[in-house]
This record gives C-alpha cells, sequence and structure tokens, in this order.
C-alpha cells in the first residue's frame, strides 16, 4: 500500500490502514513524545491522543504539497503535545515561576565537585533525564527551538507568548540543562564501578 | 557576585543525538490505542456541531467585564435615587373651634377731606399774548391765536387739604458763667533730694 492509498484508507477508517500508519511512525513519534513530555507515562499517554490528532487531520494533507507525510505527521503531533503540555495549568504555570527545591541526598564525597564532566561523552539516557528535568515552559521551548529548529515567532505563536518570553525560557533552559547534566553525569561517574 | 556562566553544551550534538532517536514498537501500544479511540467516537456526535472559536483576548474581555461591573454597580445606586418629585400630599387639617370670644373694637370712623376735582378751562397767559378771561357774552369778533403759541389744557387741579403748620417753639439760649480760677502752688517732694551716683568699678 503507498501513502496516497494509505491516507484515503484512513480516511476511510480502515481499520488496517490504520495500523499499518501506526506501525510506520510509533517508533519515531514515541520518542518526540518523550522529549516533550515530563516522564514515560504521560508522554504514552500523549502519543495515543496524538495519534487520534493525526488521523483527524489527515484531510488537510489532501490539500496541501508542501510537506512529505512524515513531515507533515510531525508538525501536527507537535503542536497537539505543546497544546495538551499547556493546558496542565498547574504544572505550566506554576513550575514555570517556582521551582521546589529538591532535598540534596548527603555525599561525603569531597572530591565530588572536582570531578571533570566531560559534555562530549553525554548519553541519550543522561539527555533525556535531563531534560525531563526542566520545568514545563523551559522543555518545550528548549525543544521547539534546539531539536526542531523552529523559529522564535513560529515558538511564541505556538506557546501563545511573545518572543521576549520565549528567548527568556531558552535562556533558563540552557542554564538548568547544563546544570541537570552536569549533575547526572557525576553521578553517573559515581555509580559506575571502578 | 553573579558566577560566571559558560555554556559548554553542544547544541549540534545534542540535536543529533535526539532529533532521529527512536523507541521500540510493541504491540500493547496498539491495542492502547484501539481501547482508547472507540471511547472517543462515542463523543463525535460533538464534532458534528459547528466550531465557533471567537478570538477575543484577554485585554478585551477584561475591561468589558470591569464596564459591566461598574455599570451594574452604578445602576444599583441609581435605583435609590428619585428623580421625580413626588406631588404633595394636601391633608385636611380639622378645623377646630375655640370657646374664646374675640371682641371685635369698632374702628372710630374717620372722616376724610376727599380731594373735589373740578374741571375747569384756564387759560395760561403766554409772553405774547395777554390772558383773556372768557366772558360769557358774545365777542363780537373772534381773536385768532397762533397754534404753537396757544396752550389749552384740560387739567384737574385738587384741592390740597389745609396743611396744619406747627410753629417751632424757639429755645432759650443758656448763656454760660465762667467760674473763678484758684491759684494753689505745688511742692516737688523730690526737689531737695540728691541723688548718689553710681561707682564704676
Amino acid at each position: 500500500m503507498n501513502e496516497a492509498e494509505l491516507i484515503s484508507a484512513c480516511l476511510k477508517n480502515d481499520k488496517t490502514a490504520k495500523k499499518q500508519f501506526f506501525q510506520a511512525f510509533y517508533n519515531k513519534f514515541a520518542f518526540v513524545a518523550l522529549r516533550y513530555s515530563k516522564n514515560k507515562v504521560q508522554s504514552e499517554n500523549l502519543l495515543l491522543k496524538g495519534f487520534n490528532s493525526i488521523f483527524s487531520a489527515l484531510p488537510n494533507f489532501k490539500n496541501q504539497t508542501e510537506f512529505s507525510l512524515e513531515d507533515f505527521s510531525r508538525h501536527e503531533l507537535i503542536s497537539f503535545l505543546v497544546k495538551e503540555i499547556k493546558n496542565i495549568r498547574n504544572e505550566y504555570y506554576v513550575a514555570s515561576t517556582v521551582k521546589a527545591k529538591e532535598v540534596k541526598e548527603k555525599s561525603y564525597d569531597l572530591f565530588l565537585d572536582n570531578i571533570y564532566v566531560d559534555f562530549n561523552s553525554i548519553n541519550q539516557d543522561i539527555l533525556l533525564k535531563s531534560l525531563h528535568e526542566l520545568v514545563p515552559s523551559q522543555r518545550l521551548a528548549f525543544n521547539l527551538q534546539v531539536i526542531e529548529g523552529y523559529s522564535l515567532s513560529k515558538i511564541s505563536d505556538l506557546l501563545e507568548t511573545n518572543e521576549q518570553t520565549v528567548k527568556s525560557n531558552i535562556e533558563k533552559a540552557r542554564f538548568n540543562l547544563q546544570k541537570t547534566i552536569e549533575k547526572n553525569l557525576k553521578l553517573n561517574q559515581n555509580e559506575q564501578p571502578v | 557576585m553573579s558566577s560566571p556562566f559558560s555554556y559548554d553544551l553542544d547544541e549540534r550534538q545534542i540535536k543529533i543525538i535526539l532529533q532521529h532517536a527512536e523507541l521500540e514498537y510493541n504491540e500493547e501500544a496498539w491495542h492502547n490505542f484501539e481501547a482508547l479511540t472507540p471511547i472517543e467516537s462515542k463523543f463525535s456526535y460533538g464534532k458534528s456541531m459547528p466550531n465557533i472559536n471567537i478570538g477575543i483576548s484577554r485585554s478585551i474581555i477584561v475591561p468589558i467585564i470591569f464596564i459591566g461591573l461598574i455599570g451594574g454597580f452604578s445602576t444599583l445606586l441609581f435605583s435609590f435615587v428619585d428623580f421625580k418629585k413626588k406631588p404633595e400630599v394636601i391633608t385636611e387639617v380639622p378645623m377646630i373651634i375655640t370657646p374664646t370670644v374675640v371682641k371685635v373694637k369698632p374702628k372710630p370712623i374717620i372722616a376724610k377731606v376727599v380731594p373735589i376735582a373740578i374741571n375747569t378751562l384756564v387759560t395760561i397767559p403766554s409772553p405774547t399774548i395777554p390772558a383773556i378771561e372768557e366772558k360769557t357774552e358774545a365777542k363780537p369778533e373772534e381773536i385768532k391765536i397762533k397754534e404753537p403759541e396757544k396752550i389749552v389744557e384740560q387739567t384737574t387741579i385738587e384741592r390740597k387739604p389745609k396743611e396744619i403748620v406747627v410753629k417751632q417753639k424757639k429755645k432759650r439760649k443758656l448763656k454760660s458763667v465762667e467760674l473763678p480760677t484758684i491759684k494753689a502752688s505745688t511742692t516737688n517732694l523730690n526737689e531737695s533730694v540728691v541723688e548718689p551716683e553710681l561707682e564704676l568699678r
């Protein structure tokens, strides 16, 4: 089944076509959802709803020839994810202004702070973990700007804020991400057997 | 003192790691998706309704709410105020007849002197023509008088009542009598006293 047939079958609410579509894009879109959400549970819920929104937006794909099906679906999923995360208001607005301090675990290692951190040795797990520790507004801004490569005006339209807010969120995200990566790398190095 | 922050993260590397990363497909996810769709399809009748999205921003809604509140409050206040004047209620006061008898004194009748108006023709003597007394007898010749000079008026002369003139009594001037003055010698008590001079040190 080629792309056009797949789309027309999905529009006719064909179950097998939908499953094929789901299988084709699940791997990539699952990781996208994981990047935007705060944990795996939230990402799974959002991904399933996101696929629904993609299927309902498929009629719009026929009218345009600018994007490929994957790009179109990815864009639809991202806009859905942003909208959903923004709608969790108690997390999005409160957490972006107030960050509760976590109780630090006691460490008696005097040389912990002096460990050299090599940022080139970042792996995917540490990056994801550090991203999840960011507040939602900063995580969204960082994802949209750095990873997706969206312009500031487009991000401000998506987040329904002005560009200055987006800029400041990105700057805060960069600072916090580096700090969290640093912390996680140190912890990771300590956990490794000598 | 703010600690210097150097951004050491390589965003290009982060982008490469995260952009094209994938998760493994599991069949459970599809089952979850299938379980989710029929639930949502029950509510699909809502989609048949026209989706009306009115783009009203917060900056419009908030002033409208405030204006509404102020307007409502002012109408509430005005409802307590009556601008129309109420007609005065006339209440009948019952007449109470008191037993007191008022004696009316008869006023003394005073005879007033009323001036009597008598219409008479009077000719005012002009400087050119001497005054002519009217005579009942027919005159042989009529004397023509120039119009501007002849002034004949019909006037009413009122006879004034006689004025009572009160003669003022002349006050007698009192002559002042000069009293004799007595010359007395005045004695100065401090005349012979010599004041002591202060010594300056």
